[in-house]
């Protein structure tokens, strides 16, 4: 009996050791665990939400994915003995000077972190179905993954070369754990048709539902704050036109100009409706509240609470000092849009400060707008337009005739003239070019054309100075130390 | 000596307890008086027995007797021995007439006491042949022991010493007689007697004893018996070599355990030491605050895990005695928390018996040690600088403005000005001590009332440390069960100097120290053009600044056992603790690092609270038997549960006005975007535990152990680690072939172990990824957060697979002890922060990887020249060492981050596959080349060049000791005694940063500052001089080279003790029990073959130290 009641003691504590798992599983409470946030509907806006924000800090399309790093390495502004260290590393394409691969890092490190980020959202969205509804699933899963390929094909455009081919040549990691782990560099076939190509037919399956495509961008006209609406600010999120304009966009970029016409003029077809061509009467003489960035044809922007802070401390040639980032002078008048001086976005984006000593124009698109109504294009920063589309078609389509069709028809609606579709096709991508400039400055797309088009810049793209630029030895930045040292 | 009883219900019982023996001790003395007198029974009981039986044991007819009578019987086994069969056949008989029949001719008498028969050999037979003994008795310390009593083993024969000591006692002249000698509070000794009529017996403190079990804090085992590699120092032993902390006294007993020196913290009184024991298991850690150290050993303060810093505090008058773990068979039960060994204290548990009280009354007196320092005098440093070019300017303005300032200098220097600022915020640090202990009670309740305090004074002048302690300690016996209960309260309060030493090291001599009005100046000298800010160190010294901390600790411990059967203990104990420690940190508004900032925004306040909630239980269930006299066996298990909960919470403002407004409500406010901060973590484990250990014939011993260990820390698909050790010995002396040729051997055991104790000194939430909220980027959809901290959840518990293999041995007569432990272990794999490619996410990763081996040696020895106690002369030396080497593997290049760091900062750490942590790295260097003033390198193929590269780096020493150690020596003579411990460490290689920083690598920043003297005497200073140091014109940035690494080789009196103890008759006048003094002397001299700076924040001090312990 004794020995008994012993044994059973003995084993007592043997017994509670398998009730301990739930005790020793400890939730935090002076900080949010990954369990806790994803418990909740909530949880899981403010994850998404997160990544957004994170797109729209300085490091990724903030500043340097946008209007700072990529537009000064293509040479979009004068950058002169004034400028700072980092400007003129960065112009003379320095990668390895301190400040420069500081930023170069910072772009590497952050987007990957938001990819990060992103996947883990994925994860938890797939592993709990139960706390959001099905159509919020569709929505949420979509933009991440959309957005997953989106950052991952900046990062391919910035650090592989444009040459795209069969190589076996490695390039860059695909992330898709939601753990941390050392992924494999893929190549180029792999990382594109794979993973990108993956992840927006993917996303595709999901957003087709999305409201983006039957009501538009559907930006409200007031700035109250709905926390669980998805279906407003499609503008601002990574909506299904997004994501085909993305599509477009890695098609050209890969040279398979029949899938790029496709899905370009399915785009136009699909969207021309609800994002319309901005409309001139509205825009131009307007200085109460001129939409600078031709929002009605935005399918994707970032939310920039201070986005005119942008404007003030870089492009404000009374106030940046030694940040300024302003065109050579001359340039943008008498070569970028010599004799279009009806040029709706001359007229709106481009204009001279009161200054008495520098009187060539500064880029104002990100000015602050002067009302007091709510106005939500004034903190937008725009990285997809419809317009972008036309060009996709113009400089793909084998028939020149077309292409000048497609070109012309933007044209139009910028207020120039019609072009001669008789031209070459050298005049043809010479046109394209100057288009994609005049259509993208400040949002960091030039960089990108220039490099698809393997160029030199030649004067006349070239808003520093008037050398010829060998632009193309330099467009493929260097993969950060951070990455290098311990693989 | 055994005692048996035979009772009603006629069961055998052992009689083994103290307090049993001492009734037995009662009767037996009574006996001595009554057992030549006539036996007058008296009729207590006419119950009338019937017997017929033939050729019955006797002891067979006493059970019977005393199944059917209400006696029992008191007798012994060498009575019984002695009886031949009966036959009986009796009706209606008393138990006289029973007993009579039984006992004729048998030798035996009886004797009826109450129900109590005894049964005793009778007088006759005693008488047959006697034999008379004399001598003396006394303590180990020599002094004469009264009222020790005396038995003649297996009867209950015996005599008591007289008042001094001496006793004598008639025996039978018989073979094989043995005498037991025994006192409270002392070990029985059996003396076996031969043909000696004098014997001279000298007892053992029982609390020597100790000596010979190993006390793990979950159970207790004889030395004999035990496998595992373990030392015990008693309270004596921890007060011989030094009086001020139990782990600088641990140092100088164990090789094995280490204080891990700090150059830059010297001798803070309110700085908690590195230690480890054996050596690093982890190369690098990672800690949030609340996980220590990843290389601290695990500390058990009376059963229950406590901190550095309560080890650090407590008074060593407390302390019992504190056993050392080395090995994985004696710390596995220990589980994953062991791998760094385990500290088990034990407190003085409550004694019995009439109250008595021991005072301890302790002075100590610092002074600051600043020989290493050789700092430039005030001539020396302006010609210094003249000779460097600091007065002359490149244009016409700035170098009139630079003469200007050189004829201000010379004029302060012509005058006499030489300051020695290095004195000014010493002082000599007067510390006190004091404690008072109350113990007594009954056999079932005891207790032990005690109250110390401690004022620690430092020889900073504003360093402070005060420590108050309280404790009740209660014992309460029923029966089988035993409750005991530990309170203790402490109270550490704490200051800080406001300027720390070397800014006062830095400050040049040739300014004074006040103006001419003897008025403080805020600044020794304020240009802003030529850029010379020289803080006055004195003036931020004056301000109303505090840098304070104070901490609460109350500890509350219960045990309760029960002890159904003797062989069976089982055991509940249950601990809380509860902490509290406040910091504080005020910078007054005048401070001059404010100088440049806002009127408004000067002044910095911040304080910081942290709560730690502390639960433990334990359960445990302890067996021993010996079976057969053969098999001895010990199993434990249980299970124990852990809980940590940590609250820190903090904040702090700016903006003071000036004057005596140094509280929080005065300030502006916060800091531009500051939060006050929060941090909540908790930790929890639970566990089971066995303990197996057997030996056969105390000859070849096993020890199994297996922990089962879950804890929150790690990762929720790996919760639960198994730890488990295996230990085998062979105690050779106890062979007969040993015993049979030699008695030389008092011990010679080899032992043996292997294990993998594990490490879970880490940040608590490891394997969770927690998300912050980011509030600057608002946007319509509201909240948003993103990551902060990833975390892995696949992390593994970091193990150490630990082998041990050793020996002890203890020769001629206890005079001569060695003992020795080589191990070998393997941490596979460790936890590390390790940087990762940033594509996945992040740039650092906590995981498990590379591994890490440490081997090492350790040898204690100890052997008495002379040894004479009875003369109270002892005098014996002792001497250990240590040896380890390190070296770990398996990163790759995963930790080249850490490698470029090092290189960016001066560091010659570096972390590749093969080398050993404490490796220095740098590029050979071949001196300074007499033509040029420029250092010449070596590269690594051997070529010279001028250009220092890092890829030519190499290693250029290793920073550990070759062998480290002691030597020590005690002497006693009466009541005199002496201890002296020399510390030896020879090998090390150090990379002198004094002379670098000082000497050497003198960038024009800092000629502001002083400088060492051989920055004037060393360096190069035109074509042909053979010198240590480049060009002392040359103020650009030196790299690490070679040149600097000096080999160390130090020995240091580490203590001196001189003690007294005052004769018994002298302090019985007094009304006291005993007397002591102590004088301690600490780190008087030290030699090294090195000249560098230590003690860079707070200097070392020499100390002096009085102790007098009185009892009454």
């Amino acid at each position: 009996m004794k020995t008994n009641k012993i044994l059973i003691m003995c084993f007592i504590p043997f017994l509670l050791l398998s009730a301990c798992n739930s005790w020793l599983d400890i939730k935090p409470t002076d900080r949010q665990t990954e369990s806790m946030l994803f418990s909740t509907n909530e949880g899981f806006y403010s994850a998404v939400n997160g990544v957004y924000n994170k797109l729209g800090s300085n490091s990724l399309y903030g500043e340097n994915l946008s209007y700072g790093f990529l537009e000064i390495a293509a040479q979009r502004y004068n950058i002169s003995e004034t400028s700072n260290t980092y400007y003129k590393n960065l112009a003379e394409f320095a990668y390895s000077e301190e400040s420069v691969s500081e930023k170069i890092s910072n772009i590497w490190e952050t987007a990957y972190s938001t990819i990060l980020n992103i996947n883990k959202i994925i994860y938890n969205i797939d592993k709990q179905k139960s706390i959001l509804s099905e159509k919020e699933v569709e929505i949420l899963k979509g933009e991440m993954l959309g957005l997953r390929a989106f950052i991952h094909f900046d990062l391919y455009r910035l650090f592989v070369d444009e040459d795209y081919n069969d190589s076996e040549d490695l390039t860059l990691p695909y992330n898709t754990d939601y753990l941390i782990k050392v992924n494999d560099k893929l190549s180029k076939k792999d990382f594109v048709e794979n993973h990108i190509l993956k992840d927006i037919i993917y996303a595709e399956e999901l957003l087709k539902n999305d409201i983006v495509k039957s009501v538009g961008g559907n930006l409200q006209e007031d700035d109250e704050i709905d926390v669980v609406n998805i279906e407003n600010f499609r503008q601002i999120r990574f909506n299904y036109f997004a994501l085909e304009a993305l599509k477009a966009r890695v098609y050209s970029w890969i040279g398979d100009k029949e899938n790029a016409i496709k899905t370009a003029k399915y785009l136009i077809e699909e969207a021309s409706e609800l994002f319309p061509f901005v409309d001139p009467s509205k825009l131009l003489g307007n200085s109460i509240d001129p939409d600078r960035i031709f929002s009605s044809e935005l399918l994707f922007g970032l939310f920039s609470k201070n986005r005119s802070n942008i404007y003030e401390y870089t492009f404000n040639n009374e106030k940046a000092g030694n940040y300024l980032l302003q065109p050579r002078k001359n340039y943008i008048e008498n070569i970028l849009f010599n004799n279009l001086t009806g040029d709706y976005r001359l007229q709106t984006q481009w204009a001279k400060t009161s200054s008495s000593t520098n009187q060539d124009p500064v880029l104002i698109k990100y000015k602050k707008i002067s009302t007091e109504n709510f106005c939500f294009y004034s903190t937008i920063l725009p990285l997809v337009h419809l317009s972008e589309m036309y060009l996709i078609v113009a400089e793909s389509e084998p028939d020149l005739q077309n292409a000048y069709n497609y070109l012309n028809k933007l044209r139009k609606n910028r207020g120039i003239i019609d072009l001669d579709n008789s031209g070459s096709y050298d005049k043809l991508k010479e046109e394209i070019i100057n288009e994609y400039i005049r259509e993208y400055y400040g949002e960091g797309q030039i960089f990108y054309i220039f490099k698809k088009y393997k160029i030199r810049i030649k004067e006349n793209f070239n808003g520093n100075g008037t050398n010829v630029v060998n632009f193309y030895a330099n467009s493929t930045l260097p993969i950060p130390e951070s990455e290098l040292q311990s693989r | 000596m055994e005692k048996k009883w035979i009772k009603k219900n006629a069961s055998l019982n052992f009689v083994n307890d103290v307090g049993e023996f001492i009734k037995i001790m009662k009767i037996s003395t009574l006996l001595m008086f009554l057992c030549f007198t006539t036996v007058t029974a008296k009729t207590y009981s006419q119950q009338k027995l019937s017997m017929n039986y033939k050729n019955i044991q006797v002891i067979k007819v006493l059970h019977k007797i005393s199944q059917k009578t209400d006696f029992e019987f008191l007798y012994n086994d060498e009575v019984l021995n002695n009886l031949k069969p009966v036959s009986l056949n009796l009706k209606d008989a008393t138990v006289y007439e029973v007993l009579d029949l039984c006992l004729k001719d048998q030798g035996i008498t009886y004797k009826i006491d109450n129900k109590v028969i005894l049964l005793t050999l009778s007088s006759e037979k005693l008488q047959q042949e006697k034999l008379i003994i004399t001598g003396k008795v006394v303590g180990e310390d020599g002094e004469s022991l009264p009222g020790v009593t005396v038995l003649i083993r297996g009867t209950n024969i015996g005599v008591a010493t007289n008042s001094d000591g001496n006793y004598k006692i008639s025996i039978p002249r018989e073979k094989d007689i043995v005498l037991v000698f025994s006192f409270i509070g002392m070990k029985s000794e059996e003396i076996k007697i031969g043909e000696n009529k004098i014997v001279n017996v000298i007892l053992k403190e029982s609390i020597e004893s100790i000596k010979e079990v190993v006390i793990t804090g979950i159970y207790t085992r004889k030395k004999e018996s035990f496998t595992g590699s373990a030392s015990t120092f008693t309270a004596k032993e921890l007060k011989s070599v030094g009086g001020t902390n139990i782990l600088q006294s641990l140092r100088s007993l164990d090789p094995a355990f280490s204080i891990i020196e700090s150059n830059e913290f010297g001798s803070d009184p309110n700085r908690l030491p590195d230690i480890e024991i054996r050596g690093k298991s982890s190369l690098l850690g990672v800690r949030d605050n609340i996980a220590s150290d990843p290389n601290q050993p695990l500390f058990i303060l009376d059963g229950f895990e406590t901190t550095l810093e309560a080890i650090f505090n407590i008074d060593m008058n407390r302390v019992s005695s504190i056993t050392i773990l080395k090995d994985a068979a004696s710390t596995a039960i220990y589980g994953s928390k062991a791998a760094n060994g385990v500290v088990v204290v034990e407190t003085i548990k409550p004694q019995d018996g009439e109250l008595r009280v021991s005072y301890n009354g302790n002075l100590n007196i610092s002074m600051p040690d600043l020989s290493s320092y050789n700092m430039m005098n005030a001539k020396e440093k302006l010609k210094f600088e003249e000779l460097a070019g600091r007065f002359k300017g490149t244009y016409v303005e700035k170098d009139i403005q630079l003469k200007k300032r050189y004829n201000q200098l010379k004029q302060n220097v012509d005058r006499g000005v030489n300051t020695y600022w290095l004195a000014e915020p010493l002082r000599i640090g007067i510390n006190h001590r004091h404690s008072i202990y109350l113990t007594g009670g009954s056999k079932n309740f005891m207790f032990n009332i005690g109250g110390s305090y401690n004022g620690i004074a430092g020889i900073m002048k504003q360093s402070k440390r005060e420590i108050l302690a309280g404790n009740i300690d209660i014992i309460y016996r029923v029966k089988k069960f035993q409750f005991s209960n530990k309170f203790e309260v402490d109270n550490t309060t704490s200051s800080n100097p406001k300027v720390q030493f070397n800014e006062f090291v830095r400050a040049n001599p040739f300014y004074a120290k006040t103006d001419e009005d003897g008025i403080v100046n805020k600044w020794l000298d304020y240009d802003k053009e030529l850029s010379i800010f020289s803080p006055n160190p004195l003036y931020n010294n004056n301000l109303n600044s505090y840098n304070d901390n104070n901490s609460t600790n109350y500890s509350e411990k219960f045990v309760a056992e029960y002890m159904p059967i003797p062989e069976l203990k089982i055991r509940t104990r249950l601990g809380l603790s509860r902490n509290i420690k406040k910091v504080v940190r005020f910078i007054s508004p005048n401070h001059t690092m404010f100088q440049e900032q806002e009127l408004l925004e000067r002044g910095t306040y911040s304080s910081n609270v942290y709560d730690k909630n502390k639960y433990e239980g334990e359960f445990t269930v302890t067996y021993g038997k010996n079976i057969a006299e053969k098999h001895q066996l010990n199993f434990v298990c249980g299970g124990n549960i852990y809980s940590l909960k940590t609250i820190d919470e903090g904040y702090s403002v700016k903006g003071f006005p000036t004057g005596n407004f140094k509280f929080p409500s005065f300030s502006k406010g916060y800091p531009e975007g500051g939060v006050p901060t929060y941090n909540d973590s908790k930790m929890r484990s639970v566990s089971s535990f066995a303990n197996l250990g057997y030996s056969y014939k105390y000859k070849y011993l096993l020890d199994l152990s297996y922990r089962i260990n879950g804890s929150s820390v790690f990762g929720s698909s790996r919760r639960y680690a198994k730890t488990w050790s295996i230990g085998v010995a062979w105690n050779i002396n106890n062979e007969n072939f040993i015993k049979n040729n030699t008695n030389i051997f008092d011990m010679l055991k080899i032992r043996a172990s292997i294990g993998n104790p594990g490490n879970q000194n880490f940040e608590s939430y490891m394997s969770n990824s927690t998300y912050k909220y980011s509030f600057n980027n608002f946007n319509y959809f509201g909240m948003s957060t993103v990551l902060d901290k990833i975390g892995n959840p696949n992390l593994k518990w970091q193990t150490t697979k630990d082998i041990n293999v050793g020996f002890d041995i203890t020769i001629l007569d206890n005079r001569f002890t060695i003992n020795l432990d080589c191990f070998y272990k393997y941490t596979d794999p460790l936890l590390i922060s390790i940087n990762i490619p940033s594509s996945s996410g992040t740039k650092l990763e906590n995981t498990n990887m590379g591994n890490q081996v440490t081997k090492g040696i350790n040898i204690s020895t100890l052997y008495y020249i002379i040894y004479k106690p009875l003369n109270r002369t002892t005098w014996n030396i002792r001497a250990n060492l240590r040896h380890y080497t390190s070296k770990y593997d398996g990163f790759g290049n995963k930790l080249n981050a850490l490698n470029k760091y090092g290189e960016q900062n001066n560091s010659l750490s570096r972390y590749y596959d093969g080398a050993d942590p404490d490796d220095l790295w740098a590029v050979r260097s071949l001196g300074i080349d007499p033509a040029s003033g420029r250092e010449l390198l070596l590269k690594k193929d051997n070529t010279k060049t001028y250009d220092y590269l890092f890829k030519d780096e190499v290693i250029v020493g290793n920073t550990r000791p070759k062998v480290e150690g002691i030597i020590g020596s005690g002497f006693k003579f009466k009541g005199l005694s002496v201890d002296v411990t020399l510390r030896y460490k020879l090998g090390a290689d150090i990379f002198n940063y004094s002379v670098f920083n000082k000497v050497e690598n003198i960038t024009a920043s800092s000629y502001n500052y002083n400088l060492d003297r051989r920055a004037f005497s060393d360096r190069w200073k035109e074509v042909g001089d053979f010198a240590k140091y480049k060009d002392i014109k040359n103020a650009t940035n030196s790299k690490v080279s070679s040149r600097f690494v000096e080999r160390e080789n130090i020995l240091s009196i580490e203590s001196i003790r001189l003690g007294y103890e005052f004769s018994n008759k002298l302090v019985s006048n007094l009304g006291l029990s005993s007397v002591k003094i102590n004088a301690y002397i600490g780190e008087i001299a030290r030699f090294s073959s090195v000249k560098t700076e230590r003690g860079t924040l707070y200097p070392f001090s020499r100390s002096i130290q009085f102790d007098l312990s009185l009892n009454f």
